[in-house]
């Protein structure tokens, strides 16, 4: 049954790539109908899998909250603050359409959301300057190499009368020898995503199936 | 033993910290009771329903509020005492039940058996470490009967046994060597056997947990922060924050004003826009959060600030949940600091399109049934701008404002490239090299860039004094921007500096310490 199922998988994954390379590929208008269609249902199950995100989230912090578990305030006041934000953007108390532009949405997007998450990126350099304390020493040549270039780029980006020679270096390091690197990483990015593609067409890869090849 | 809720580790009664993940065990934590399957407190020594102690039977505990450091020892002290056994091992509970105790013989030869029998495929609380898995492991499996916790048998696999003979006290090595044989050695042996392998409470991490570090030791990152804070902060107060250099360096003026020199991709981005028609439509994908809207904003106000003055018809879109109320919200400042354009042409926000590539495909075959409202609930369809603007092939540029790798490849190849639609970006600092290669192909798949809050300084110095390949000036905002991240750049080099040559210093200070020690 596991098997036969799988093949089912299998064979519908490959058949869905097939349509959607195709329609890519070729110009009939009947399989590119076809193609849209199935990369509009890819959306509309993004669409749902985060609504199926939203029911977990619930789930997991009631969870705690009904056993007392560690933190299991901070839960609290997760599902409080969805709540709210829920009935906000829901039933609309101020003028125009219900959804994302209501003002207490606004409100709350402007007041918690940005603070919090601009604060928290903003402790990245702190981080970074510990990180950098920490880990950017000489310990072979290797490293001298990485810290001698991490000075360049750095300076490079200081706009006090050192210009033209710091940023011309740090422009010809990242437009020389950092682009290289980036040009494999992605030629490398490419390759992958292709060998996956092809062992997802062929039935090879099924992310799909992990739990069943588990059991 | 205490079945840690988080990782599953059995810790010694009386522990307040996991010996293995450091969480700290507060009185309200509950556990379930081997014995009733009832949950109690996890600092109680005797089940609150059944009455039966906690502990796992047979094995030994340590005594309550009993210090680390002189538990160990006190192993080794104890050697001396009655046979070789102290009292908190006397008086362990009988592993039979409570209907009749046992031989010493039998006793000795169960709990040999209990703790050696078992040899199932070690147990993965590490593995999983999920609360799950350790409720799990403390309720075990339902027999109905007296047995051991179902994480114990996983938790004490034989092999670790013998890897740890560093863990085995001295003074009980040595009390074993002197019992003679007979019965009562076997139960002794028994215990001794269990006083070993029951894993000893790692010191280091635990007293670590328990004891802040001294204050001191945190004074050097304190102040490498307040010096960060500190020179961030300067130049975005003062009015000219590197003019006192001047006196330290003869001859050089650190006060006069600074220019900068525009990109072949700044002047690229720059041309394209200028080339735009008044009412061209273009596409500016908001790809950001408020994550990184400190730095985003700067370079996507840099361009919309050009694109309004070319009044050109601007339509926005996210990838992201967040993205539409961030484009929003600088949206409306950039609006609401210029006067009524010309045309009378605003701004329509599509909102939020979940599906990441695929969705950016969509956008290319049928926009209005992708998205049939715009952000504020408008139909599409009743909106007379999009009335000619049908698939992304209908804009004249899509501008791509992003800090992620992923957004900036979903737009190059699900838009740029099948529908051959121009493109142009505006990246975060960090992104400006992953998204070089890109701009330098032929034919450019990127039509032109800017990077970060200098390629935004330029960007403003291009737009306001117009075209000019070097000695860009700054503007006073750009300037001012970029001296706090010049400051922040120097405190990094400073540091960097600083802990490559104090480095070598505290590895011999360090070293010197430990050969006296």
């Amino acid at each position: 049954m596991a098997l036969l199922s799988r093949t089912v998988l299998a064979v519908a994954t490959a058949a869905v790539g097939l349509i959607v390379l195709a329609s890519l590929l070729t110009a009939y208008p009947w399989l590119d109908a076809i193609g849209g269609t199935l990369i509009d249902a890819a959306v509309i199950v993004a669409a749902f899998a985060l609504l199926a995100g939203l029911v977990n989230l619930v789930r997991v912090h009631a969870r705690q909250i009904r056993e007392r578990r560690a933190h299991w305030f901070y839960s609290l006041v997760l599902l409080a603050v969805l709540l709210i934000t829920l009935v906000a953007g829901l039933f609309p108390f101020a003028a125009g359409p219900a959804g994302p532009s209501q003002p207490l949405v606004r409100w709350l997007f402007d007041h918690i959301q940005v603070p919090v998450q601009a604060s928290l990126s903003a402790l990245l350099a702190f981080f970074v300057a510990t990180a950098a304390y920490r880990l950017l020493r000489i310990r072979n040549w290797e490293s001298a190499v990485m810290l001698v270039v991490a000075l360049i780029v750095l300076a490079g980006q200081v706009t006090l009368g050192l210009e033209p020679v710091l940023p011309g270096l740090r422009d010809w390091i990242l437009g020389v020898p950092a682009m290289a690197g980036v040009r494999g990483i992605l030629l490398g990015v490419a390759l992958g995503t292709i060998v996956t593609g092809i062992r997802l067409l062929l039935g090879i890869e099924h992310p799909y199936g992990e739990k069943r090849n588990r059991e | 033993m205490i079945y840690c809720p988080s990782c599953g580790t059995a810790n010694r009664h009386g522990s307040r910290y996991c010996n293995e993940c450091g969480v700290k065990f507060s009185p309200q934590m509950e556990v379930r009771c081997p014995h009733c399957g009832e949950m109690t407190t996890i600092q109680d020594r005797l089940c609150g329903a059944c009455g039966q102690p906690l502990s796992s039977p047979g094995l030994p505990e340590l005594p309550e509020e009993t210090d680390l450091e002189e538990t160990e020892s006190g192993v080794a002290d104890a050697a001396g005492e009655k046979a070789g056994v102290p009292d908190w091992l006397r008086d362990l509970p009988s592993p039979s039940g409570a209907e009749g105790r046992p031989s010493a013989e039998e006793q000795g030869r169960s709990e040999i058996e209990r703790t050696l029998s078992p040899a199932p495929p070690p147990l993965a609380p590490r593995e999983g470490g999920s609360q799950e898995r350790a409720a799990d492991l403390i309720a075990g499996p339902e027999t109905g009967t007296r047995r051991m916790p179902g994480g114990e048998r996983g938790e004490l696999p034989i092999a670790e046994f013998f890897s740890q003979p560093a863990a085995v006290p001295a003074g009980a090595l040595r009390r074993a060597a002197q019992d003679p044989p007979g019965p009562a050695t076997e139960s002794s042996d028994a215990r001794l056997f269990a006083e070993i392998v029951t894993p000893a409470p790692r010191k280091a991490s635990a007293a670590a947990a328990r004891s802040p570090a001294p204050l001191l030791a945190h004074l050097p990152r304190w102040l490498l922060y307040a010096l960060l804070i500190a020179a961030v902060t300067w130049p975005l107060v003062a009015e000219n924050p590197w003019a006192w250099l001047s006196g330290l360096v003869p001859g050089a003026d650190f006060g006069a004003p600074r220019s900068m020199t525009a990109t072949p991709a700044a002047l690229d981005i720059y041309h394209q826009i200028g080339s735009l028609d008044a009412g061209a439509p273009v596409l500016i994908a908001f790809d950001y959060d408020p994550a990184t809207a400190g730095e985003m904003d700067v370079v996507a106000g840099a361009l919309l600030e050009h694109l309004l003055d070319r009044e050109v018809q601007i339509v926005t879109i996210s990838l992201l949940p967040a993205g539409p109320a961030t484009a929003e919200r600088l949206l409306q400042t950039v609006m609401a600091n210029r006067p009524a354009t010309a045309t009378g042409l605003g701004y329509v926000n599509l909102g939020y399109l979940p599906g990441k590539e695929a969705a950016v495909r969509l956008l290319g075959r049928r926009l209005a049934t992708v998205l049939p409202v715009d952000f504020t609930g408008n139909r599409l369809g009743d909106l007379a701008v999009m009335e000619p603007i049908n698939t992304l092939q209908s804009f004249s540029l899509i501008l791509v404002l992003t800090s992620s790798h992923e957004h900036l490849r979903w737009w190059i190849e699900q838009a740029g490239a099948p529908y051959q639609v121009k493109l142009a970006a505006g990246v975060s600092a960090s992104l400006e090299p992953l998204a070089r290669p890109y701009y330098e192909t032929t034919p450019r798949q990127i039509a032109g860039m800017i990077g970060g809050v200098p390629g935004a300084a330029v960007y403003v110095s291009l737009h306001h004094n117009g075209e000019g390949a070097s000695g860009l000036p700054l503007e006073r905002g750009m300037s001012a921007r970029l001296d706090a991240q010049a400051a922040g750049h120097l405190v990094l080099i400073l540091v960097i500096l600083g802990g490559t040559a104090i480095s070598p210093v505290l590895t011999m200070v360090r070293r010197a310490m430990r050969r006296e020690r």
